[in-house]
């Protein structure tokens, strides 16, 4: 297993770099000249040349990138081309944010999602399963926008439980942080809690079919146990994938709701680098989200092992 | 027995622990805070290294500057406690306020002015202008120095007491030393506000705490001049791109004052019992339509013309303001309606739209049909709204269009392209500049028709070089009104650019805010917010 564990942690460098390198020629190659927009409407061409001189955009490509490279091995991320900030001190500003935004949609999608998924297969093809895939392809369809704007309109204009916008950090204690993600959490949940629900109805219906369920069942197991124990834990491998996936994309950002809701979350931090072509932010956190993916990924290779005794041994 | 992992005290230890960690910051502070949404974001801090408006204003809360604009666009002393001026007007001798100090607690002295200066003239035109007239500066003691002229130049004060881009704010000697091509990253000024770096989040906010050390001036506080009291403790830009999720925050009292309201969104505010619109800055921007000089078709001045026959400042103005008529001025004044140099003079062709016009000067240029590339900054809705009718109406008027919808970095990059329009060129742009700094033939970036030195579209027009060095010769405001309709006679017939009206920006604010003042840039002294 540690075998495994170290290959995997391997495999993140070539991915990453790979990554890392279409992203760089990408953004390059895409019409947009930061020193330009830096140097503002009364800049001289002359003043706007000498900003791109110090910050090596007049420099062949693969020099820029090469520059880049031997920051990067002294574990320096560069520095924002328009605030001058270190890319890895904006990076860290926008991970909490993003990353409590992530764990509590992802906490209140699998709260809400497994158990309607795991009704739902249990009353296949009856009026609560139809209820709940009707939900479920609902979250799938209305925009998180629209979710977001509508719990808006109720929750905080109207009723003034909850704020319109804005993140409270963890530091500024934890139940004002959880109210203040209340309702960006609820809206992304409406998207992943369908994904999930789904996936969970799909795994549970398969395994509830087999043979050793029905033996189970024979043998007068209790419906819980049998759901809960024998059935969940074997549609595991699936269910776990998706909760893994949908971690994942949270974590690389969520910018619609990030927008409408104003957290200042890593979505919103790359979005806006790549419209204002700060390239050296693009690279950090493209280099970051690849990395982030690679240990999600292998987080969840390691949970099958929990659900799957053949994995483990 | 068995053993118990807690006892009864560490558990009310550990509630009352949990306790503090939820209510968290909840401790009351008396602290006045006023929590604003302006228009773009702070991405930097120093307002000689950009020109940005952004930097701009919020430099204004950190920095100082020795002259400064009042309501009525007369220059007033800011720091400068007296000044004299020679009988020979070559000499400007500038004495500081007393009780000027940095936010780091370093007194405010000449070195640092003149230093200021000298950094801000090599970016700012009206700077390089200045330049060319000084012969020297001239240090008396800390607090005195002179500016001494080769010749005399009536604008001195003007340029002094610029309020727009790029501003001369007066930093400590150290910082006024870094590289005008190298930005200042260490916001130590003499305002009335400091701001916090570690709370700083480009993107996202940045935060402002009242200068205790700052004297104002006695005077009342007037556009940029006059005293400025810092009357709230804690000023917190907040970033939130969302322009509905900021209206919403408004009308929800989680920010205070919001500057750029769009039009579709007003009837919300205008709904609302706690809060109210307002239109600060009395002259507003305009929007205006730039032609490439440099490439064919447009460096024939017929086809240029066409142009302005085809476009309406009415339509423009409609597609974005609808019928929010009150919002918008149809304007024929280049140097803006309002303005000390307004006139009509020579704005014939954009005040009256003519297709029929525009056609027989496309027949008579001998336009071959080449396709017109339209850089069109599809990104924000202003812009987007308005070169769509700008290509409806060229195609109306006959020309062949190249609609190119890309966003405002390429249109940034595009500009400043000299190359043929087919070769990742352009012919059309289109732009936005406040009044304050076109009111004015000596900040005008479209009267200078300096060929290769000229803004974007790059003019070159021997006569109308020759009328702005007249106007910045000229020793009267007589003089400089008449020069100036004599520039915007020339500009029109050669059309540098076409003005495309005027409009207001509108903010709104909650109506428990007192003390905002009008002016070219949104400023947060003076201003309370009494519960």
């Amino acid at each position: 297993m540690i075998r495994y564990i170290a290959l995997r942690l391997l495999a993140l460098l070539p991915v990453a770099g790979c990554v890392v390198i279409a992203v760089f020629m990408l953004l390059h190659l895409s019409p947009g000249d930061p020193a330009a927009m830096v140097a503002g409407d009364l800049a001289s061409p002359e003043q706007i040349a000498r900003i791109r001189a110090r910050l090596h955009l007049d420099q062949p490509l693969y020099l820029q990138f090469a520059i880049w490279l031997i920051n990067l091995l002294h574990l320096d991320l560069g520095f924002s081309v328009f605030s001058d900030q270190p890319v890895a001190r904006l990076i860290a500003q926008r991970l909490e944010p993003t990353l409590m935004l992530a764990l509590t949609t992802t906490i209140l999608s699998v709260a809400i999602a497994v158990p309607l998924g795991i009704l739902a297969a249990w009353k296949a093809r009856r009026p609560i399963d139809r209820l709940a895939m009707g939900m479920s392809v609902l979250g799938f369809s209305v925009p998180a926008f629209v979710v977001g704007y509508g719990l808006i309109y109720v929750f905080s204009i109207n009723l003034g439980w909850f704020p319109v916008q804005g993140y409270k950090p963890i530091s500024s204690g934890l139940a004002a942080c959880l109210h203040s993600l209340t309702l960006p959490s609820v809206t992304l949940a409406f998207v992943f809690s369908a994904l999930v629900a789904r996936v969970t109805r799909a795994a549970m219906l398969e395994i509830l079919a087999e043979d050793y369920m029905r033996t189970a069942r024979a043998k007068g197991a209790a419906t819980a146990r049998l759901l809960w124990i024998h059935a969940l834990k074997n549609a595991g491998v699936p269910v776990m994938t998706v909760i893994g996936v949908s971690f994942a994309a949270l974590v690389g950002g969520v910018v619609v709701t990030e927008s409408v809701f104003n957290i200042p979350g890593v979505g919103r931090l790359t979005i806006d680098a790549i419209l204002h072509r700060d390239y050296p932010i693009v690279q950090g956190v493209i280099l970051m989200f690849s990395a982030l993916l690679i240990l999600i990924n292998l987080a969840v290779d390691l949970s099958y092992a929990l659900f799957d005794p053949r994995i483990r041994s | 027995m068995k053993k118990t992992w807690m006892t009864g005290r560490s558990w009310i230890r550990a509630v009352a622990a949990t306790g503090v960690l939820l209510a968290g910051g909840a401790a009351a502070s008396a602290e006045s805070v006023l929590r604003i949404k302006m228009v773009g974001d702070l991405k930097q801090i120093d307002p000689i290294w950009t020109s940005s408006f952004p930097v701009r204003d919020m430099a204004y809360l950190v920095w100082d500057t020795l002259f400064a604009m009042d309501k009525d666009y007369k220059v007033q002393p800011q720091m400068v406690g007296k000044y004299d001026v020679s009988a020979d007007a070559k000499i400007y001798t500038l004495t500081l306020r007393d009780g000027l100090k940095w936010h780091d607690g370093g007194d405010v002295t000449s070195a640092d002015c003149i230093a200021s200066l000298e950094r801000w003239m090599t970016k700012d035109p009206l700077g390089g202008e200045l330049k060319k007239y000084l012969d020297r500066f001239e240090k008396v003691d800390d607090k005195t120095f002179k500016l001494v002229l080769k010749e005399p130049w009536g604008l001195t004060l003007t340029a002094l007491g610029k309020p727009s881009s790029y501003v001369p704010f007066m930093m400590p000697e150290r910082l006024a030393r870094t590289p005008p091509d190298k930005d200042v990253t260490t916001p130590v000024g003499s305002g009335p506000y400091m701001m916090k770096m570690d709370e700083w989040q480009p993107g996202a906010k940045a935060v402002y705490v009242r200068n205790p050390n700052y004297v104002p001036r006695s005077e009342p506080a007037s556009f940029m001049a006059g005293g400025k009291i810092a009357k709230i403790d804690r000023i917190e830009r907040i970033h939130i791109p969302d322009e509905v999720s900021a209206v919403n925050a408004l009308l929800a009292g989680e920010i205070d004052y919001m500057e750029g309201v769009p039009p579709d969104m007003l009837p919300l505010i205008e709904r609302s019992k706690d809060v109210e619109m307002m239109i600060r800055d009395p002259l507003g921007k305009s929007v205006q339509v730039v032609l490439n000089h440099k490439q064919p078709p447009f460096d024939n001045v017929k086809m240029r013309q066409a142009v302005q026959y085809a476009l309406s400042q009415k339509d423009f103005q409609e597609a974005y303001f609808g019928d929010k008529t009150k919002l918008y001025k149809i304007c024929p004044a280049i140097f803006f309606c309002g303005a000390p140099y307004e006139t009509d003079v020579n704005s014939e062709r954009y005040m009256n739209q003519n297709f029929d016009k525009a056609k027989a000067l496309l027949k008579e240029a001998g336009y071959d049909g080449t396709p017109i590339i339209v850089l069109h900054q599809s990104d924000q809705k202003e812009f987007d709204d308005y070169m769509t009718v700008a290509v409806q109406a060229l195609r109306k008027a006959g020309f062949v269009v190249d609609d190119q919808r890309i966003d405002a970095a390429s249109v940034f990059s595009r500009r400043a392209s000299k190359a043929p329009a087919n070769q990742g060129g352009w012919h059309i742009f289109s732009t936005g500049w406040g009044g304050v700094d076109l009111m004015n033939p000596a900040t005008n970036v479209f009267v200078t028709g300096a060929c290769d030195s000229a803004w974007f579209g790059w003019p070159c027009d021997e006569e109308l070089q020759k009328l702005r060095a007249a106007f910045f010769a000229a020793r009267t405001d007589e003089e400089r009104k008449a020069t100036a309709i004599k520039l915007q006679a020339r500009a029109n017939d050669i059309v540098t650019f076409i003005p495309m009206g005027q409009n207001f920006i509108v903010g709104a604010k909650s109506k428990k805010l007192q003390g905002l003042l009008d002016g070219p840039v949104s400023s947060f002294w003076n201003v309370s917010k009494p519960n």
